[in-house]
């Protein structure tokens, strides 16, 4: 004859183990789910492209500016980003996005190891964008690629941050001469900048 | 009486001419005095028998390669084959004297090329380049001269006018006419931007028929290279060395053979202009 009153559990009644088994079952569903909600958010791009638009997790959309495919001009496309983004987060998402390269047709503008170290907003509405050395030791090279990729960097901060009027480039935390030997990045570049589009 | 005289100053001759004074007065007579003179031209103000200078820069060099095309083709090597065969017919077929920024792998930095093209006191530069992209596209060849959107660091610098000398790295201080300010060395390029215009134009339209084919334009842009030179400057960017069919044609002497030969084309066509 079982006895009452021992440790729940070191109980083997059949009813106490299932409702273990749903407890877990719901642990591991609910885990998946949360990890692929998170993983959604956290680089702003990873739906997959044949998830429809109105399956997405809602959150607010940022413009990220690539070269088109002939390199003529400027064309952008669309990101989901958290809801409720402060503006420096915003602009780190966009050049995220922007280094993680196209998912369409269009070419990208700056090598994907550039990561950004650091950005910077000052209350004259220019942003220091701190870039890693891959910016420029892994940059094709070119008068017309570097302008290309200057021109990206503006037009996706300017897009998705309107307080944002010029721009300044940093490399590993200082001012560089070029990004690869031909256009002047001492000194910071307005948005409205067309280069020669 | 007479030939008393004549022997005498004759012997006080020999003495002063004797030794280091006759060394000295050989090495004045033909070799400092006319390499002087060579150098300084305006000096004897005949400028119209000044042989003008075209400056040619290959750009990158040594550890800077430049663009890297898909087969290991190196933009740094086909800027100074083009760059050195310009200079020969600039020479050749011109009668002008060219001067190269680099003539060998070696590396040049931007200031030091500004430098010397400022120092030959050149009167036209023209910086060789080759693009580059993060795909294989085609890209058509381009023309550049100096614009910066962001002004220059002194509004009223751009009133300047007049032949000054540069600070830094500039042409030769001597029989210019000098006037009391100077050019900054950031702003070197301010009093060229219409010549540099015109130049790039020039080039442009002669490199489009060398190749038979257009180009993608002609641009406007901040180049660091440009910034500080002293005299008409322009950069040409020939395709993309990243797409294989063109870095494929560059393996082809003819392509570089019709470059150059656009390049003096262009610097003989402004020269007319401005005669």
């Amino acid at each position: 004859m079982r006895q009452h009153g021992e440790r729940w559990f070191g109980r083997t009644d059949g009813s106490v183990q299932g409702w273990v088994l749903v407890v877990i079952l719901l642990t591991i569903v609910g885990g998946a789910f949360w990890l692929w909600i998170g993983s959604s958010w956290r680089d702003g791009t990873a739906r997959s492209p044949t998830v429809r638009e109105d399956s997405l997790p809602p959150g607010e959309e940022i413009s990220v500016w690539f070269a088109s495919p002939q390199e003529d001009a400027l064309v952008s496309e669309q990101r989901r980003i958290p809801p409720g983004a402060m503006p420096i987060d915003r602009a780190k998402a966009a050049l995220q996005a922007l280094s993680a390269g196209p998912q369409g047709e269009a070419v990208r503008t700056l090598p994907a190891e550039a990561k950004v170290r650091e950005l910077f907003i000052d209350g004259q509405g220019t942003a220091y964008v701190d870039f890693t050395e891959a910016l420029s030791r892994n940059h094709p090279g070119g008068s017309w690629s570097e302008m290309l990729t200057i021109r990206s960097i503006m037009q996706t901060l300017a897009a998705n941050v309107p307080q944002i009027k010029h721009v300044q480039i940093l490399i590993e935390g200082r001012e560089a001469d070029t990004l690869a030997g031909h256009i002047d990045i001492r000194r910071p570049f307005a948005t409205t900048w067309a280069g020669d589009q | 009486m007479r030939d008393g005289v004549t022997s005498q100053v004759a012997s006080r001759l020999r003495r002063w001419c004797g030794g280091w004074r006759l060394t000295a007065l050989v090495w004045l007579a033909f070799g400092a005095v006319p390499a002087w003179l060579a150098a300084q031209p305006s000096v004897l103000g005949l400028p119209g028998e000044r042989v003008p200078i075209v400056v040619l820069d290959p750009g990158h060099g040594g550890d800077d390669v430049g663009v890297r095309g898909p087969s290991g083709l190196l933009e740094k090597d086909i800027t100074l084959q083009i760059a050195t065969e310009a200079a020969r017919l600039i020479e050749e077929l011109l009668g002008l004297r060219a001067v190269l920024t680099r003539t060998d792998d070696s590396t040049v930095s931007l200031e030091a090329r500004a430098a010397r093209g400022n120092q030959t006191g050149g009167d036209l530069f023209i910086s060789i380049h080759i693009g580059g992209s993060f795909t294989p596209t085609r890209r058509e060849f381009q023309t550049y001269y100096f614009e910066d959107p962001r002004g220059w660091p002194s509004p009223k610098r751009t009133e300047t006018r007049g032949r000054v000398r540069p600070v830094r790295g500039g042409a030769g201080q001597v029989g210019v006419d000098l006037q009391p300010q100077v050019v900054l060395w950031e702003e070197a390029q301010v009093e060229f931007l219409d010549a540099s215009q015109t130049l790039a134009r020039l080039l442009y339209s002669n490199l489009r028929a060398q190749f038979a084919e257009e180009g993608r334009g002609v641009f406007g842009l901040p180049l660091l290279g440009l910034r500080w030179i002293r005299m008409p400057a322009v950069l040409v960017e020939f395709g993309s060395l990243s797409d294989p069919t063109f870095a494929a044609q560059l393996h082809d002497e003819a392509y570089v053979q019709r470059a150059a030969l656009g390049i003096a084309q262009a610097v003989n066509d402004f020269q007319a202009l401005q005669r």
